[in-house]
């Protein structure tokens, strides 16, 4: 138990003395706007007239900004003298984000409030950067939220069994294909219980063409996250195992996915190769079959006039599961405004700004309300898988040195697919590097 | 002229008019000298300090002695990414060197004013463009379905290539980028070392019988060898730290086929957070930059005509 969270400890006795006194503190304090603050969680609920700046560090992109404008628009109509300052970084890596607020911190940027992926969820963790809100969690003013959000994403930003953030949106991968071009070799669109089998079959019938008229069976997701629902299916795990503390790659199952994968751009030719490739434009264009991607591009295919498409699971092989990745809302310890930060965020996590993120059409709300509500899951028509896989689904492997084990794993995932380096090797090197890695990360 | 009031006042305190000058000279140059001191100097020595420590950042510096210049001399990641920063400065300073050499003389030649107005500006205009924007633009152009080279490659009959995910043909694309990003800049020096030279060596060399090949060997090439000299210097001290046309183009891949030195800092500083290894390896670079450089201000004796 880090400093910080011994700090807010509190018994269960006098939980329930708080949590009571604290149901009928919000009730009062939402009735009354402008009433003095009153103690709950073992935080103050600020009076509606309270002065504070809550500094935010955010991530995502021009459509999320417009969304989380909208919330602060909310959030100042209750609170009208508390300022936001919303430092927003247009996301490229998890890596790029991460060395940002790295930064931030070394430079003594006042953050009140963290916006970070699971990716970077135990590095900001292990560097005891972040409080536990398992006290703000647990008052009954916050049961609407988290008892929408769905375990899985909720347990996935975890560390060391506390949760340090609140889950708001999150994405997951499966196939996307194209109907017209299934239509016109005459297959039928996949199974939801497809096999690797099926899977390269379908790829190898979908294949046609040669030189510039080339349609690809299948386009590779060539990135860490779109990887690992390969190694998930063969092995049952990641690229590293369960509990992030060491390198899955040294199971014959991975050793089996980097041969499949590498056989599908050099032996089976249904793949072109992945550096220098970009999918979603292959894929849009008809070029391409099928890809693998999460909810995010969607909305680019609405924007396009593409509509021929459908998404379907993650083909099986040992296991039917997938990947996904969660984003979610902190308070860095350092923040004085705690109170303040909490009601910022579950303006940022409530049912309205939810709905917004489902309209922005790029990741997949965490509440379960607005995911699985009609309107989010009629496009694409079978929709439903998104919030639906999250049964079955996986977190991402992203122990506190994620930066590097995923460059590190990348780096000979490049090397293999540029045909410098056999799939033995390229497992084998990855595997020992990442093992390494892992012995001196301390996760 | 009558003195400032500036200057009057400083008369005022008995200095001499030297000194005054000499004083003003240096309240000029205070706010470029501060911001050398604050941002490159004081860079300089706080990577010397920080390459003696274990540091990420987030926590507090820790001392490790020589640990991070051992690791660094025993990195096998080092043993391919020095070679790939090699071979890209010496192709890289070859290429920008010869390409601009060529264009300066082909718009040295008797063009009509308007033509050579065109090709000077035509031939410059990348240096202009952003490297970023450059990379993005040439990523596409090299991508292997859909790229625009591959295309005309196709038109006559060549296979596609897949420059950017093949170990060797990605170091050509990065230094057919870096040429045609950056050879518009020698061509205008080496232009303007060209026209520095007297048409009379020409007439005299045409009058004495000499051929176009002995009056570039024993007129041009002497006369520009200081332009040549500045533009070799340069494009190395350059070439040495590329960074951002790799960064976008290929990210340092496929595995670590493309990665430079300042690549590698750059990832070790801020993506692993391992600082005093980065700087380790910074300040190694500067000293071989230095050394280079130096190097070539002795090798240059033997071949640069300054008379």
């Amino acid at each position: 138990m880090t400093k910080n969270t011994q700090k807010h400890a509190i018994s269960r006795r006098r939980f329930m003395q708080i949590g009571g006194g604290s149901a009928a503190a919000i009730l009062a304090s939402a009735c009354a706007p402008g009433a003095g603050p009153s103690a709950v969680g073992g935080l103050t609920v600020p009076s509606a007239d309270i002065k504070a700046t809550i500094n935010i560090f955010n991530f995502g992109g021009a459509a999320d900004k417009v969304v989380y404008d909208a919330a602060y628009g909310r959030f100042k109509k209750k609170y009208p003298n508390v300022e936001i300052v919303d430092t927003f970084v247009v996301i490229e890596s998890w890596g790029a984000f991460t060395q940002k607020f790295a930064a931030a911190i070394a430079g003594g940027q006042p953050i009140d409030i963290l916006h970070i992926a699971i990716e970077g969820n135990h590095m900001v963790c292990s560097k005891n950067l972040m409080r536990s809100i398992e006290d703000l969690m647990a008052i009954p003013s916050s049961a609407e939220l988290v008892d929408d959000i769905a375990p899985a994403l909720k347990n996935s930003l975890m560390y060391k069994g506390k949760s340090f953030l609140v889950p708001d949106s999150w994405n997951n991968m499966c196939i996307h294909y194209n109907t017209k071009l299934f239509k016109e070799a005459g297959l039928e669109p996949p199974k939801e219980d497809w096999t690797w089998d099926d899977f390269l079959a379908t790829a190898q019938k979908l294949t046609t063409g040669e030189g510039n008229e080339k349609i690809y069976g299948f386009g590779i997701p060539a990135f860490n996250f779109g990887l690992q629902p390969w190694f998930l299916t063969a092995t049952g795990s990641g690229t590293l195992t369960d509990d992030w503390t060491k390198s899955n790659l040294d199971h014959p199952g991975s050793l089996e996915v980097m041969q499949f994968l590498y056989d599908l751009v050099y032996k089976y030719k249904v793949s072109p190769t992945t550096e220098g490739t970009d999918n979603g434009q292959l894929f849009a264009a008809g070029k391409m079959a099928m890809t693998a991607a999460g909810h995010w591009p969607i909305q680019s295919y609405i924007a396009n006039n593409f509509s021929d498409y459908d998404v379907q699971n993650w083909p099986r092989k040992k296991a039917a599961t997938t990947v996904f990745g969660v984003g979610g809302w902190g308070i860095p310890v350092a923040s004085k405004n705690a109170g303040v930060a909490w009601e910022v965020i579950k303006e940022l996590c409530s049912l309205e700004t939810m709905q917004a993120t489902a309209s922005a059409g790029v990741a997949i709300p965490a509440r379960r309300s607005v995911a699985e509500s009609k309107e989010f899951i009629s496009s694409p028509p079978n929709g439903k898988i998104f919030y639906g896989c999250l049964k079955d689904a996986k977190p991402v492997p992203s122990p506190n040195n994620f930066a590097e084990v995923e460059a590190v794993f990348m780096r000979h995932w490049t090397s293999m697919m540029s045909n410098s380096v056999q799939p033995k090797d390229a497992t084998s090197a990855a595997h020992k590097e990442i093992s390494d890695l892992m012995a001196s990360a301390g996760n | 002229m009558a003195p400032s009031s500036f200057s009057y006042r400083l008369g005022s305190r008995g200095l001499k008019e030297a000194q005054r000058e000499a004083l003003a000279a240096y309240i000029f140059i205070f706010p470029t000298m501060l911001g050398f001191l604050v941002f490159m100097i004081g860079p300089i020595f706080a990577a010397f300090f920080l390459s003696f420590t274990s540091y990420d950042i987030m926590s507090p510096p820790i001392f490790s002695g020589i640990q991070n210049y051992t690791r660094m001399l025993a990195d096998p990641r080092m043993r391919i990414i020095v070679p790939n920063t090699v071979f890209l400065t010496i192709f890289a300073v070859t290429g920008n060197n010869v390409a601009g050499f060529l264009m300066a003389v082909l718009i040295n030649q008797k063009l009509p004013a308007a033509l050579r107005y065109f090709f000077r500006t035509a031939y410059f205009l990348p240096v202009l463009i952003a490297m970023v924007y450059c990379s993005i633009i040439w990523q596409f152009m090299f991508q292997k379905d859909t790229g625009l080279i591959n295309y005309y490659l196709g038109l006559i009959g060549i296979t596609p290539l897949h420059w950017l995910g093949n170990q060797h043909l990605v170091k050509p694309a990065v230094i057919i980028l870096d040429v045609w990003k950056n050879c518009g800049f020698c061509m205008l020096v080496y232009l303007a070392g060209l026209q520095g030279i007297p048409n009379d060596y020409y007439e005299a060399a045409a009058i004495d019988g000499a051929n176009r090949w002995q009056i570039l060997r024993r007129i041009t090439l002497p006369l520009i060898s200081p332009t040549m000299f500045f533009l070799v210097v340069v494009n190395m001290i350059g070439a040495l730290q590329m960074f951002d046309s790799v960064q976008v183009l290929t990210r340092g891949g496929p595995g670590d086929g493309s990665r430079t030195v300042v690549m590698y800092i750059y990832h070790e500083a801020f993506q692993n957070f391992r600082m005093g290894y980065a700087s380790a390896v910074a300040l190694s670079l500067f000293v071989v930059i230095l050394g280079l450089t130096l190097l070539q201000f002795l090798v240059g004796r033997t071949w640069v005509h300054t008379d």
